[in-house]
């Protein structure tokens, strides 16, 4: 790779690490080349002097204020939920086509001339629905679509009127509680980012992380 | 307890127990303090970029998976937020002060038992690179201070830097080369 009448001065930085790929031919260099063995003893004493460079003194005041701002930081106790990851929205959408599909199917095939048997039974049936989604995305019974909480208490309600698949899925995505949702996480997002930062320290930890999805929202 | 290794802490730390971050806080809190400050070359920067650093670590902990250092993730967030930090006052045109404090920057060999005219030599050196490390780039300084001072190993660096390892590689050796010519050129005794 070299021999003695070549420098090496590009290879002192990786020889003084122990990192050159050849060390042997560098020390026998720098044996015979007076030029490079000074170079290579003068970065060893900026080295030398970097390493002995005081480390400042921390007063305790500086661990109680980190500590004081995790204080306002949400608790960990709680399970923490990546909400947007493609997963989970996967899972939503599967859930709502499953919902829509036994609504559809309650109210257009069970057919009886009994008509408040009817409504009971498709309020039995869609009110343990709404419990479930509830309780599955804290659902507020307040932010459901006036027209589902009606079909599902109003016994005046025609049963043949159900609603397609379709239909369910757009009143859905109108809910208040979804926009609302989504508004929450771009408003603490932007909140995060006072500074304009060109790296953002989130990215560069997601390659230690379990989840690369900036949107988080506490379950 | 104090024993514990820094991913037990962390593993602690996502079930609610503060005192684990606490201890994480102690054991980092002087290292990402030193590097910062060495960085702005202000001290108030540096603990307000560190305080940053070590909340920015307490948010995400809950995603962190023991594939690195915890010292490595600290280093990395610290460095971005320094390197933000340098270029938001590049671009506001106030550069860096250099507010460290005179004594601080001499100090090296202080405590030491070295003779008088060693001690004497090794300040000179000891100012000579503060200011040889001011007049760096912050991408050089940056890979010249967690390879000496905090004995970081090439991967990590290259990691924490985002670059490559052929990258940081020559990037190192240059910083290298460029604080003994500046050492030279101002008639620093590198003997």
């Amino acid at each position: 790779m070299t021999n003695h009448d070549e420098h090496v001065l590009d290879r002192l930085s990786d020889y003084l690490d122990g990192m050159d790929a050849a060390p042997d031919e560098v020390c026998e260099h720098l044996q015979a080349c007076s030029a490079c063995k000074k170079h290579f003893q003068e970065l060893e004493r900026i080295a030398d002097a970097l390493e002995e460079l005081p480390e400042p003194d921390v007063a305790p005041a500086f661990a109680t204020g980190v500590m004081n701002r995790i204080a306002k930081e949400p608790k960990k106790t709680a399970r923490r939920i990546v909400l947007f990851s493609p997963r989970i929205l996967a899972m939503a959408a599967g859930i709502l086509v499953l919902i829509a599909v036994g609504l559809i199917a309650v109210r257009s095939q069970v057919m009886t001339p009994d008509n408040t048997a009817v409504s009971s039974l498709n309020a039995v049936t869609e009110e343990m629905i709404l419990a479930e989604l509830a309780q599955r995305v804290q659902l507020r019974r307040a932010d459901v679509p006036e027209w589902l909480v009606n079909a599902s208490s109003d016994e005046e309600e025609d049963p043949h009127t159900a609603l397609t698949s379709e239909e369910w899925l757009d009143s859905v995505m109108e809910m208040n509680w979804f926009s609302n949702m989504v508004d929450d996480w771009e408003a603490a997002e932007s909140s995060d980012d006072s500074q304009t930062d060109v790296f953002d320290e989130d990215d560069t930890l997601d390659n230690w992380t379990n989840e690369s999805v900036p949107g988080e929202v506490l379950l | 307890m104090t024993d514990a290794t820094d991913w037990e802490l962390v593993s602690r730390v996502k079930s609610g127990d503060t005192d684990a971050f606490a201890q994480i806080v102690s054991r980092y809190q002087k290292p990402v303090i030193h590097f910062c400050q060495r960085m702005l070359r202000s001290r108030q920067d540096a603990e307000d970029i560190a305080q940053e650093c070590f909340v920015r670590f307490y948010r995400s902990v809950d995603r962190l998976e023991p594939r690195a250092k915890v010292s490595t993730m600290l280093f990395c967030i610290a460095r971005n937020l320094a390197i933000n930090h340098l270029r938001d006052a590049e671009r506001r045109g106030r550069g860096i002060t250099d507010s460290m404090d005179a004594p601080e920057a001499k100090q090296i060999g202080s405590t030491s038992s070295l003779n008088p005219a060693r001690e004497a030599h090794l300040a000179e050196l000891g100012a000579m690179i503060e200011r040889g490390l001011a007049a760096m780039t912050p991408e050089h300084r940056e890979v010249l201070l967690l390879r000496e001072l905090q004995g970081f190993d090439y991967d990590e660096i290259a990691e924490i830097a985002g670059c490559p390892l052929g990258t940081l590689k020559s990037r190192l050796a240059r910083a290298r080369n460029a604080l003994r010519d500046f050492i030279v050129a101002n008639g620093g005794n590198l003997t």
